[in-house]
């Protein structure tokens, strides 16, 4: 079933010169997202992606084309608490997103903006602060903590409110590399968990992988839509957009120019690890 | 001879109040004229603090900087000169253009120094030559730019004041693989160029082990290892533990070493990596 349904959409932002039209930031965009699904979009600078991350759950509202969020449009103002219950977004720089000066207080602030009962706000705190790994720290001050940490504090805040689908854009971009294993620990375990639907835009090739899905993103249009094998399966035209292969792809990439018979589909270290190995072996 | 030194450098945010953090604790780092070093160390382990001492912007509680043996801040005169011999290049330093074109935001910090109209317009432009920004570029507002211009412009705002010592804290976070690559390659040029010295703060061990001549790592506000690139990825269970890691391609031959095969430990590059297979597939055939 569809969660996400983006239909033909197209959408420009305004200038501030009177006048001035801008080339449209996504054009003719059209995806179908499942729940339960655990997505990733890639595309360069520019290519349009964090537009679909504000498209989504009516932070931005299309030009033309429509965008159903669970049978309900994004253009209908009466919707709009109910789609943004149902679709969260967490943003790239933590800082821009805490606004209480207690870890629960921060979490706490979503649901009490939904009208939610203390006790069950209460409850929801707990456990959306287990989940990310932040309970142990539920009365520190946010702008002590880390980057990764903060943001998954961030992370907390949306799960808080129950939204059957959570929308990341880039938010490992900011963080230290302990920082991004833990936020992707984090992502990884709402999706197989708790089953919740998750979009996440990021810049690293080796986080994509992860996905079951890639979306690639070029001159605001969609470009490629497939599994992590299917797209990295064509390394030139990766290139040709200004993205990167993982670097396992790079090596299996020039080792089969050799005429080593690499498998096709290596994405993972332990995947051409295993691999090498078993030629190796067979030799 | 080293060019630029710390001597048991040591900074506390808010002394003297119950919220004092120590970000540095007695550091002492080396670094000799022409080097290209990297400093790596998990958020919040003192690099940006660090940086910002090198060219007096903050004042140590105690220890000293020296620059060609000078403490910078022995007198008005010594930290005036570190100021411009020292460049520094803040994080997102984009968000720091304000001038009405990028002519002009380029051309502040030289205008700063007292050179003339002349002077000023040959760095403008060389800087922007550096950065790979076009001509036509200059007259247009910053604004315009797309983010990795935007940055690039703001690295050579940096340059036109021509630094014996460049630092960039975190020159490509938040840029995608194309944007990291130009900047990469315009900061590996300039040193390659003018032979200046160039440190880099940096948390992708990828670009460190192509780049870099020295690396310092920085945990818990103290200098936890200095050493060559080789040096310091073969520590590769400590560097976790610190919350860092090793090139991915490092990875793989940590885990073929594993599985018991007799392959350097020293590979942190693709190419090295592919140089390095190659021969184990290889000698497995006149093995056997």
């Amino acid at each position: 079933m569809s969660i996400i349904e983006f239909q033909n959409v197209t959408f420009r932002y305004e200038s501030d010169d009177e006048g001035v039209v801008l080339a449209p930031a996504v054009k003719d965009f059209s995806l179908t997202i499942n729940e339960g699904e655990f997505i990733a979009i890639l595309g360069h600078n520019g290519s349009g992606k964090s537009t679909i991350a504000k498209l989504s759950n009516g932070l931005l509202i299309p030009e033309i084309g429509d965008v159903i969020v669970n049978g309900m449009n994004t253009k209908n103002e009466d919707d709009d608490i109910n789609i943004k219950q149902t679709v969260g977004v967490v943003f790239q720089n933590p800082d821009n997103q805490i606004v209480a000066t207690i870890v629960e207080e921060d979490v706490a602030f979503g649901p009490e903006n939904l009208g939610i009962e203390p006790t069950e706000i209460r409850r929801r705190v707990d456990e959306s602060l287990k989940i990310v790994g932040m309970y142990n720290y539920r009365n520190h001050e946010p702008h002590k903590l880390s980057g990764g940490q903060k943001q998954r504090v961030a992370i907390a805040g949306i799960i808080a409110m129950e939204p059957r689908c959570i929308i990341l854009d880039e938010p490992t971009a900011m963080l230290d590399p302990e920082g991004r294993r833990d936020v992707m620990k984090a992502i990884k375990r709402l999706n197989r968990e708790l089953g919740i639907t998750v979009v996440f835009i990021t810049h690293y090739m080796e986080e994509a992988v992860e996905a079951d899905r890639i979306v690639v993103m070029d001159d605001s249009r969609l470009l490629m839509d497939g599994t992590p094998k299917q797209v990295f399966a064509n390394p030139q035209k990766i290139r040709s957009i200004g993205l990167d292969v993982p670097q396992t792809c790079q090596l299996a990439e020039l080792l089969k120019n050799d005429g080593i018979n690499l498998k096709n589909d290596l994405l993972s270290i332990d995947e051409l690890v295993e691999n090498i190995d078993d030629i190796l072996k067979g030799q | 001879m080293s060019h630029l030194e710390t001597k048991n450098l040591t900074f506390t945010y808010g002394e003297g109040t119950p919220f004092k953090i120590t970000a540095l604790d007695n550091v002492n780092i080396d670094i000799s004229k022409g080097e290209f070093v990297a400093i790596i160390g998990h958020t919040g382990s003192g690099k940006s603090t660090l940086v910002q001492h090198l060219n007096g912007l903050l004042k140590s509680s105690s220890g000293e900087v020296l620059l060609d043996g000078k403490n910078i801040h022995a007198n008005k005169q010594t930290l005036f000169d570190a100021r411009f011999r020292v460049g520094l290049c803040f994080q997102y330093p984009e968000y720091q253009l304000f001038e009405e074109t990028v002519y002009k935001d380029i051309a502040f910090g030289p205008a700063n120094m007292g050179l003339s109209k002349g002077e000023i317009d040959e760095r403008v432009r060389n800087a922007a030559k550096y950065v790979g920004i076009p001509d036509e570029m200059l007259s247009k507002s910053p604004f315009d730019l797309s983010g990795g211009e935007k940055r690039r412009v703001a690295i050579a705002g940096v340059i036109s004041m021509e630094p014996e010592i460049l630092i960039l804290d975190e020159p490509t976070s938040g840029l995608d693989p194309m944007g990291r690559e130009q900047i990469l390659e315009l900061i590996k040029n300039y040193r390659e160029q003018t032979g200046k010295t160039v440190i880099i703060v940096s948390h992708s061990m990828d670009d460190v082990a192509r780049f870099a001549t020295k690396v310092i790592v920085m945990n818990n506000s103290k200098v936890e290892m200095t050493g060559t690139v080789d040096e310091v990825f073969e520590k590769a269970s400590r560097l976790r533990e610190i919350g860092l890691s090793v090139p991915q391609i490092t990875e793989i031959f940590i885990k073929l070493r594993e599985k018991g095969y007799n392959v350097s430990e020293k590979i942190y590059t693709v190419e090295q990596g592919y140089l390095e297979l190659k021969k184990l597939f290889e000698g497995s055939v006149t093995n056997d």
